[in-house]
């Protein structure tokens, strides 16, 4: 008899259980609904839509992070203008951002110098050692870590590219931009690669376009030239400029130049870059520190080769060129 | 005894009870209801956590194959590519070209690899001895025919068997996972190509695994070591996990079924916590992919369960009071009605039976209860008669004790009293009967003490007074037999007597007297010698216990030790009392001698000594007596105790008169042990000594060189002989009291002496005084005359006569200073001279004196300066005087200087004229200077038989100036002339009193 009131009695009670358990789980699913993060983009582009930054929405998408909904960003780029750096990044520090993207060397540095606690992730840094941007590739310290885009790595295949695409070449250029101190590491293994290839090897920094092009003066006719990535853009344009003049072979850091008339490139690919760091922007908007995230090496390298420019050239582009290209240009 | 309530022990217990047998049913169900849903939780987590793991460990797998197979596939050999034939063949040698041929073809293939699977950076060729032949590396120069000697490296070893390897996981850069992958070539020849494969592609599936919040996954290699973990710190750590649990158990898990129950393993993770683990297994490889969330994760469904069963766990609860309460209190009711019935038996009430018809072993037990009622109402009637016999022999006993007790305690009241009396016996002997009366239960007690000889009553007690009438009849008596004390003494032991009536020697008349029949004595037994007896009669005949006599023995020995205490306490008593005396003499002694030496008043030091000698020697009264030889009585001069009517009677004693008028007769002490006694004392004061009750007298003479000088008498209320030591005391205090009798006699001698003398000079300054008057007026009418006939008042004197008669004048002058100075200096030792005082000016008296030896000095040509200040005060003195002490000094000190000059100087110096006379004399010695001043001294006697002069001029100067209150000096040094000064007050108001 007391069993069967018992029951009724815990019958009529169920509702008020439900509604505790209700009202105990609520502050759990309140806790969800946060304020999108907030991502400073610094780069010298001449627009907001640079491939690295293309590349980085792709990536974050892909791990679940919606622009608009989970990220916003906050794009600054100077068109060109190195000298407007420092003043870009302490704004986007000011702005309250909760990390700060950056591609190639100067806007890193600005950024870093800008800020010691906001999170910086890079791209198209070629060697961010060389730059003293981080300590060590695998425990880079402090508030900045990225994807390398493996200059001084790539430094020896790309004599090696150059030498097979144009085997008559006995001379290479090297022009690197002059601000760029990750350039230093990267020349001493050309001109140790160099000996091993047979090429001799003539590095050459610049500050700017004007004094390139002087310099390309003395550039002969079966020299070639070697243009690395860099922080200045309008280094590699003129020497597009100069090569497709000269009819002087010359080799590039990343396909977007074969575009322009680029004869041959090798190396990691910008949207690439941007996808890759993604991984790592993620993992820092959920918590992880910069410290912890060792800096990437670029996954994906890439060949790519404008057959025009080689045909204008004279250049019979081999079959391992060919077999190798992820990319051609006609 | 209180009844419990409805809350009664019994209650409690039963509805405890219940509540613990329900309550824990519902506890037990729930817990177990619990149990199973938190298993089964746990499994539904590890169910998916193990999908995830299979999944993950699916794609690397699928991953790792699709590497092998690109690899596998497109390094075939020159001869399988369908390609090969159209690299140039025909212009190269069969084999040679098919050798480089195929060179070049890998190359192309390896190239063509690397962009194909960009997880692949690098691709070597070995040959059939393992030498490197080829290498394209995404990042490096290719390199063609390094020959490095590979053929001991696993990675050769392995796909040499034919088998596909996979190296353990190493890292670039320190962060970039790699595996060396090596497969053989071809169908036939076993050449191998080996390929450098990144794990980046892995380790980003595996960090996109979504395990929940706290959970993640991981993967380990075929050694344990991790591979892949989404947070690169735990990668850096390069970990070997064996001893994880929950690798062990995936490891030992593999063979055998992959059931979830089996797969679930809750262990410590990898950054620590309790964490649920599922895996899943990389099969060619034999990796593992680990999903874990933390243990914690499984309770969280479960918070609703709990919840309820506590609300049901409450509900039973409740339930089970209830039902305890009514069923416990069925049971407790008839267990109250018999313990009612057992309270009542308890209580002695053994009538009433339990009624109780419950019919069941309660209903048993009251009857029980019953039986054992009446059980209880025999065995008390028994035990009461017990209990009387048991009573009576305890009362018996405690009798004994009582006795014994008793014994003890009078005992010890009798020492007490012992201790607290150890002057008198009186009290111990009245304790003794007592107490022995009291515990031998006797009629009367009575102690008697022997002196060797007779016995004496001590103490009684409980005497009638017909008893006390016999027995002080009786006593003191000799011991005998008739009395029971002297029978003990006698016998020195102790004495029985069971009945006094049949016993035919006792004393029947105190028998009869005090109605007592049964008598016990025991002696004082003190050396062996009886001191005494106690003795006990008792109204009935009959023996005393053995008890008792001991207890008298006892009270026996304790008097004998109470008597001697009190004898050794009173000649302990008695040698202090004379030690005290002989102090006391001492001090007083040393009173009379200090006495003596101190004071020459003879009756002082007189009555000092009669009033210590009869306080030591403690008689009542005392007198001391000079003698005075020549008229052979006694003056009476100190006395102590006696009134003045005794003083009046007998001033003064006869030779022979009193025992003190003896003494000049005898010359030793003199004694009378009773005056009363006719015949043996004759004095007058005889009546007034009796009449004041002192009946002894004795005195000792007061002897010097053999000589009385004097008498000590005492005198005592009690008659008798005086004992020798106060004899020996008084006479003592008689050599005392003749000391100071001679030393007073002495004295008065000196002062009689001094008295005429002193009346002797007076009379001889008188004599001097009427003398000088007597001579001085017959010189006045000498020296008037002369004047007169000089004066040719009388006519013309012949210069013969002239010249004699200013010689006459001359001498008659210097007679009539010399009578003029004796006069003074009588008149001053005859205190006689007194000051007229008058205001004065010191300048005139300078200038009168100047005046008046002017002439002199100028016969002499000698310089005479006065020097006095214009500004001197008036003071006031005898100016004649003071103008008479000027002149002398200057005077002198132009009578004794030959050449030179003399000078008077005057000025004021505290509040006194300072006067001065200096001269260039021959000067005083050192010695004259103290006797210059005396009378009729001159420093040089023969300078004054040269320049004349009395010599009292300056002892006359020097009382004058004192008069004054002031003061007379000289200095001077011999050949160098004198100075002298005196000083008198400004204002003199009245004369000094010793000139």
């Amino acid at each position: 008899m007391g069993a069967v009131r018992l029951r009724a009695a815990l019958r009529s009670l169920w509702p008020a259980v439900l509604i505790l358990l209700c009202v105990l789980t609520l502050p759990a699913a309140a806790q969800q609904a946060r304020r999108p993060f907030r991502i400073g983009v610094l780069n010298a582009a001449w627009a907001a839509s640079h491939p690295t930054v293309e590349g980085l929405k792709a990536g974050l998408k892909e791990l679940g992070l919606e622009e608009g909904r989970d990220v916003t960003f906050d794009i600054r780029f100077t068109e060109g203008k190195l000298s407007a750096m420092s003043a870009a990044a302490e704004a986007l520090v000011k702005e309250g951002v909760d990390l700060i993207f950056t591609s190639q060397e100067v806007a890193t540095l600005a950024a870093k110098d800008a800020t010691e606690k906001v999170p910086i992730v890079f791209t198209l840094v070629g060697d961010p050692v060389g730059a003293s941007i981080v300590a060590t590739v695998a425990q880079p310290g402090g508030n900045v870590t990225g994807v390398s885009s493996l200059q001084t790595e790539l430094i020896a295949k790309r004599l090696e590219v150059l030498k097979t695409i144009a085997p008559a070449v006995r001379r290479v250029w090297l022009f690197h931009y002059q601000l760029d101190l990750g350039a230093t590491p990267m020349v001493s293994r050309a001109i140790e690669a160099g000996q091993r290839l047979k090429l001799e090897v003539v590095p050459k920094a610049v500050p700017d376009a004007d004094e390139l092009r002087r310099a390309l003066r003395e550039v002969r006719r079966d020299d070639a030239i070697l243009a690395p990535e860099g922080s200045n853009p309008e280094l590699t344009i003129a020497i597009i400029e100069q090569s497709l003049a000269a009819k002087i072979p010359a080799i590039f850091g990343t396909a977007l130049w074969i575009g322009y008339g680029g004869l041959i490139s090798y190396g990691p690919d910008y949207y690439a870059q941007g996808v890759q760091s993604a991984g790592l922007v993620a993992k820092i908007l959920r918590g992880a520190r910069p410290r912890d995230l060792p800096v990437e090496g670029a996954e994906k390298i890439d060949l790519a080769v404008n057959l025009k420019t080689a045909e204008l050239m004279g250049l019979n582009v081999p079959r391992k060129i060919l077999l190798r290209a992820d990319a051609f240009r006609r | 005894m209180k009844i419990p309530g409805s809350g009664g022990r019994l209650f409690r217990k039963y509805v405890v009870v219940l509540l613990v047998l329900v309550g824990g049913v519902l506890m037990a169900s729930s817990l177990v209801e619990l149990y199973f849903s938190y298993r089964e939780t746990q499994l539904a987590i590890v169910r998916v956590e193990r999908a995830k793991a299979v999944a993950a460990a699916g794609r690397i797998e699928q991953f790792l194959k699709e590497v092998e197979h690109q690899v596998r596939e497109t390094t075939r050999t020159a001869s399988d590519d369908p390609d090969a034939s159209q690299v140039g063949p025909g212009r190269l040698g069969f084999r040679e070209g098919l050798g480089a041929a195929l060179a070049q073809q890998r190359e192309l293939d390896f190239v063509r690899v690397l962009r194909n699977v960009p997880a692949i950076s690098d691709l070597s060729h070995l040959d059939l001895s393992g030498k490197e032949q080829l290498r394209v590396s995404r990042l490096d120069p290719d390199v063609a025919g390094s020959q490095e000697d590979l053929s001991r490296t696993p990675k050769f070893m392995e796909a040499r068997a034919g088998k596909t390897y996979w190296s353990p996981v190493y890292f670039k850069n320190d962060s970039e996972p790699y595996v060396t992958l090596a497969v053989p070539v071809g169908k036939y020849a076993r050449e191998v190509t080996t390929a450098e494969v990144s794990l980046a592609p892995v380790l980003k599936s595996v960090s996109q695994i979504e395990v929940g919040p706290g959970g993640y996954a991981y993967v380990v290699d075929s050694l344990n070591h991790l591979v892949a973990h989404p947070d690169s710190r735990v990668m850096r750590d390069k970990r070997d996990l064996s001893a994880l649990a929950q690798v062990k158990s995936a490891r030992a898990d593999r063979s055998g079924s992959t059931s979830d129950a089996s797969a679930l393993t809750v262990a410590a993770g990898l950054g620590g916590g309790r964490m649920l683990a599922a895996h899943a297994e990389i099969a060619p490889l034999g990796w593992m992919v680990f999903v874990e969330r933390p243990a914690a994760d499984a309770y969280a469904p479960l918070r609703a369960p709990i919840i309820r069963s506590v609300i049901i766990f409450v509900l039973g609860l409740g339930l089970s009071v209830l039902a305890s309460l009514l069923l416990a209190r069925r049971m407790v009711a008839p267990i109250r009605v018999l313990q009612e019935g057992a309270t009542r038996i308890g209580a002695g009430t053994l009538d009433r039976p339990i009624e109780l018809r419950t019919g069941d072993e309660i209903e048993a037990l009251a009857e029980s209860f019953n039986r054992m009622a009446a059980s209880l109402k025999e065995s008390y009637e028994g035990l009461e008669q017990k209990v009387e016999a048991r009573t009576e022999e305890l009362a018996d006993a405690n009798r004994d004790l009582t006795e014994t007790l008793e014994q003890q305690t009078a005992t010890a009241e009798i020492l007490r009293v012992i201790s607290s009396s150890p002057t008198d016996v009186q009290p111990v002997f009245d304790a003794i009967v007592r107490s022995a009366v009291r515990l031998c239960d006797g009629l009367y007690g009575t102690a008697v003490r022997f002196d060797g000889e007779l016995m004496h009553l001590a103490a009684g007690h409980n005497w009638t007074p017909e008893v006390r009438r016999s027995l002080e009849e009786a006593f003191p008596m000799r011991p005998d037999r008739r009395m029971m004390a002297g029978r003990a003494i006698l016998a020195r032991a102790v004495i029985q007597v069971e009945d006094a009536l049949a016993d035919s020697e006792y004393s029947q008349h105190v028998a009869r007297a005090g109605n007592f029949r049964g008598m016990l004595a025991v002696p004082m037994m003190r050396e062996g010698s009886p001191v005494g007896a106690i003795v006990v009669n008792r109204d009935q005949p009959g023996s005393f216990s053995v008890g008792q006599i001991e207890l008298l023995k006892t009270f026996a020995d304790q008097a004998v030790i109470a008597v001697e205490n009190v004898r050794l306490f009173k000649e302990l008593e008695a040698r202090t009392r004379e030690l005290t005396r002989s102090v006391d003499r001492l001090t007083a002694l040393g009173d009379v001698g200090r006495a003596v030496s101190s004071s020459l008043d003879l009756e002082q030091v007189l009555t000092t000594i009669v009033s210590r000698a009869v306080q030591l020697s403690g008689v009542d009264a005392g007198a001391i007596y000079e003698y005075d030889e020549p008229a052979e009585v006694f003056h009476l001069r100190a006395t102590e105790g006696l009134p003045d009517e005794f003083l009046e009677s007998a001033p003064v004693l006869r030779r022979g008169e009193g025992v003190t008028g003896q003494l000049a007769v005898m010359l030793a002490p003199v004694q009378i042990p009773d005056i009363g006694v006719a015949g043996t004392y004759q004095s007058r004061a005889r009546d007034v000594l009796l009449n004041l009750g002192l009946r002894a007298a004795l005195a000792v003479p007061l002897l010097h060189e053999g000589r009385v000088v004097g008498g000590l008498a005492v005198n005592r209320r009690v008659p008798g002989e005086f004992p020798q030591d106060i004899v020996d005391l008084l006479q003592t205090f008689a050599t005392q009291s003749a000391l100071a009798i001679q030393n007073a006699r002495l004295f008065r001698e000196i002062e009689e002496k001094s008295r005429q003398l002193e009346l002797a000079s007076k009379h001889k300054s008188q004599f001097l005084a009427n003398m000088s008057h007597e001579l001085r007026t017959p010189m006045n009418a000498v020296l008037g005359y002369t004047d007169l006939i000089l004066d040719n008042i009388f006519g013309d004197v012949p210069e013969a006569i002239r010249d004699t008669l200013e010689r006459v004048k001359t001498n008659g002058q210097h007679l009539l200073g010399l009578i003029n100075d004796v006069l003074d200096l009588s008149k001053i030792e005859a205190g006689q001279l007194t000051l007229s005082l008058t205001d004065y000016s010191m300048g005139e008296i300078v200038q009168s004196v100047v005046s008046a030896v002017e002439s002199l000095a100028a016969e002499k040509k000698l310089a005479l300066k006065a020097m006095v200040p214009a500004d001197l005060p008036p003071g006031r003195g005898d100016e004649r005087r003071l103008t008479q002490v000027l002149l002398n000094l200057t005077g002198n000190a132009i009578k004794f200087t030959d050449e030179g000059e003399v000078s008077i100087e005057a000025r004021i110096s505290d509040g006194a004229f300072v006067v001065s006379v200096s001269d260039t004399g021959p000067g005083v010695s050192e010695a004259d200077q103290q006797t210059i001043f005396e009378e009729f001294q001159q420093a040089d006697s023969s300078s004054t038989r040269k320049k004349g002069g009395t010599g009292l001029g300056l002892s006359i100067s020097r009382r004058i100036v004192e008069l004054h209150g002031g003061r007379l000096w000289m200095e001077s040094t011999l050949g160098e002339g004198s100075t002298f000064h005196f000083t008198v007050p400004l204002m003199v108001e009245r004369q000094a009193e010793k000139a």
